[in-house]
């Protein structure tokens, strides 16, 4: 089992327009000790990121009224400070996701296991954020990302 | 007609001789019934008996004064018409014997020496005329026969003219009758003979259609392509078959197979031709066809949405799991990593509640789909009651209220009567309400969404109101067709159901559901609901029975 880790050091952003699913992650993720910032489209996802310390990483759902998660992640990539944070795709449309696999870190699939979140809490949190951006720099998206959640999926709980 | 049984042919015989008493005794020798005798005192005498009648034979005396006999005999056979007639020369000279016999070589000539025996006579007389009368039988056989002959031509002839005048009459009726359209026309299209159903096809009269031409009938492109057409048919060559719409001189459209052919006409010469048209009018198969084809449209479309909206209510009912399974995976993993120090009561209840709000909301996805299922394959039964429509509204406007903040947006009632009483199913028109009211918060950017009730004569007006992305003016037309969605499909949730229930729930009230919008300026929904005639009672009959009302979809 992972050590809980300090909440200051790790904080998830998650862009959800599904106020259900929505709590149901923050639900998930705050019972191991992280930090949970919510937005329920895009634009309140950059509002968010311009007023909270940089997240580990974002979940990043598609079909978003005001702003969509593409729009979302275009303006994203485009914004120095912001370009590196990893974004991981929150969707049950692979075809939708595989769109934009360029710009993202990741993907699982709606409806989310447990299992999914936990490994990527423990992949992208686990050492400090800074040391995490440094080893995976914008635009060099790691082939073996969708895979690696697949298998990592199937391991028994920590 | 005369046969061999008839009575002997009288036969003339011209007695010549200038001495009247050896005419009168040759005249006593002859005289028999079927003969005539014809008397000549002299040549002329003689010449113009000759000319006047035809004669079986002639007695010619030799020794006449002026014209002698010899004379005369050399006129009568210098002419064709007398030179066959057997001349008996009466002489008493037998030294004119030598002159009887020279020079004659046409025509029987015989003598008599006088005195004259009266046996003699008679037998040399009936020799030549049995001579005639065999002569004459002879020729009126052949007569008979060459007019057998000529009658049996003539009627060869009527025959093949009546055979000719009745296929020409066939020929005719076949082309006047026929149930399709035919004409000729010459090399440039302009009609030269028509048939009555051309002229049925094409409106007009068979005067007014000849000399007009073909591609007149036609349209623009069509009638530059048939002038082509008809100024490239080859004689011998393939024939022109294709489908065109022509104009008639009534203005309609028809639509008409057509088939153009050259043919040679012969008597103008090898340049010349003339063009066959064949006109069939398709318009009823056209018609069919086209129908037919809109029909495949329709339905490949409608299995298209339903194929879409089955993807989309996949997606809807898949929603809630993400809660179900995240929450109940947790608590489970709390137990089984911390059974020492489980989560709080309050942490749990929190879980439940989140839980039990996805089955919640499965259950009401799953009761929509239902619903839909039910409206699309059954009947729609309202379950008429006395219902306050301005309470209604207020109720749904309540209701919505949070929803509507939680996307930044106010919902407000504005402009409704305080109450206004009448006869609908209240759960149904709750539904078709929401539904409008949740669209509007959907769709509306977060802008403000009005909701308004008003009444114009006997018909209550429901208006909801929002200032969201609109809906382009191709697609309101469908928008309350069974899964049709404006938005694109990935952009927004939702069955796509909405705005066709609330129109089926409209419409089995008798009223009508339309809609108002400009991209970009949102959009208004207007429902019509009917009064009934004792609209706007104040008190409501809470006694009143219900009345049960079944529409079909």
């Amino acid at each position: 089992m992972t050590a809980v880790p300090s909440k200051t050091e790790c904080t998830v952003l998650i862009v959800e327009d599904d106020q259900d699913i929505r709590d149901a992650l923050r639900d998930v993720l705050e019972l191991d000790g992280y930090e949970v910032v919510e937005a329920s489209n895009g634009k309140e996802g950059l509002d968010r990121l311009s007023a909270i310390v940089r997240p580990c990483f974002i979940l990043l759902d598609l079909m978003m009224p005001v702003m969509s998660g593409r729009e979302f992640l275009a303006v994203l990539r485009e914004t120095d400070v912001l370009a590196t944070i990893p974004v991981v795709v929150v969707s049950a449309w692979p075809d939708e996701a595989a769109r934009v696999c360029e710009r993202t870190q990741g993907f699982v699939k709606k409806p989310v296991s447990l299992d999914a979140l936990l490994s990527l809490v423990q992949k992208f949190c686990k050492a400090s954020p800074r040391a995490v951006f440094s080893l995976t720099p914008a635009g060099s998206r790691n082939p073996e990302d969708g895979d690696r959640l697949k298998t990592t999926r199937k391991e028994p709980n920590a | 007609m005369k046969t061999s049984d008839d009575p002997l042919e009288r036969a003339s015989i011209l007695l010549v001789d200038d001495r009247p008493s050896n005419l009168l005794s040759l005249e006593a020798i002859l005289s028999r019934p079927d003969y005539d005798l014809v008397l000549a005192g002299s040549g002329p005498e003689a010449l113009a008996a000759v000319l006047r009648r035809e004669f079986a034979v002639i007695l010619l005396d030799v020794a006449m004064p002026g014209m002698d006999g010899f004379e005369t005999a050399a006129t009568i056979k210098e002419r064709e018409q007398s030179m066959r007639v057997p001349i008996i020369f009466v002489t008493a000279s037998v030294y004119d014997m030598e002159h009887i016999y020279h020079g004659y070589s046409v025509g029987a000539v015989d003598y008599l020496l006088k005195p004259i025996n009266p046996h003699a006579l008679r037998a040399k007389v009936a020799v030549f005329v049995e001579l005639y009368r065999q002569r004459k039988q002879i020729e009126r056989q052949a007569a008979r026969l060459r007019e057998a002959e000529l009658a049996a031509e003539r009627h060869r002839h009527e025959r093949i003219e009546y055979a000719y005048r009745e296929s020409e009459a066939l020929y005719q009726r076949t082309f006047e009758e026929a149930a399709i359209g035919i004409g000729h026309a010459s090399p440039d299209g302009a009609f030269v003979s028509v048939n009555r159903r051309l002229c049925e096809i094409l409106g007009s009269t068979r005067d007014e259609l000849c000399g007009r031409r073909l591609q007149e009938f036609a349209a623009g492109d069509d009638a530059a392509a048939l002038v082509q057409r008809i100024a490239t048919l080859d004689v011998g060559q393939e024939s022109y078959h294709g489908e065109h719409r022509l104009t008639t001189a009534g203005g309609t459209q028809v639509w008409v197979a057509l088939t153009l052919s050259a043919l040679r006409t012969a008597v103008q010469g090898d340049d010349s031709r003339s063009v066959i048209v064949v006109v069939d009018d398709i318009s009823e198969r056209k018609q069919l066809e086209l129908e037919r084809s809109r029909l495949l449209r329709e339905l490949r479309d409608g299995i298209l949405a339903r194929d879409n909206f089955l993807s989309i209510a996949a997606h809807e009912l898949k929603t809630p799991i993400t809660p179900l399974r995240l929450q109940t995976a947790s608590i489970l993993r709390d137990a089984r990593v911390r059974p020492d120090s489980p989560m709080s009561r309050e942490t749990l209840y929190q879980r439940l509640e989140s839980i039990d709000r996805a089955a919640a909301r499965l259950e009401s996805l799953i009761d929509r789909l239902l619903d839909i299922s039910h409206l699309s394959v059954g009947k729609l039964t309202l379950e008429r009651e006395d219902v306050d429509l301005t309470a209604l509204l207020r109720n749904v406007v309540a209701r919505l209220r949070r929803d509507a903040e939680r996307e930044g947006a106010s919902l407000t009632l504005v402009d409704a009567p305080a109450t206004l009483i009448g006869s609908w199913d209240r759960l149904r028109l709750e539904q078709a309400v929401t539904s409008l009211v949740a669209n509007a918060i959907k769709y509306g950017r977060g802008k403000p969404v009005e909701v308004g009730l008003d009444v114009e004569g006997d018909v209550a007006r429901l208006s909801v109101r929002d200032h969201g992305i609109g809906i382009p003016e191709e697609a309101q037309a469908r928008i309350f067709d069974r899964f049709a969605r404006a938005a694109p499909v990935m952009h927004f949730g939702g069955f796509g159901l909405g705005l066709w229930t609330v129109r089926r729930i409209v419409e089995a009230h008798h009223g009508r559901v339309t809609v108002r919008s400009s991209p970009g300026e949102g959009a208004e929904f207007i429902v019509e609901l009917p009064l009934p005639a004792a609209k706007g009672s104040p008190r409501p009959n809470a006694a009143a029975p219900r009345k049960r009302e079944e529409t079909r979809p």
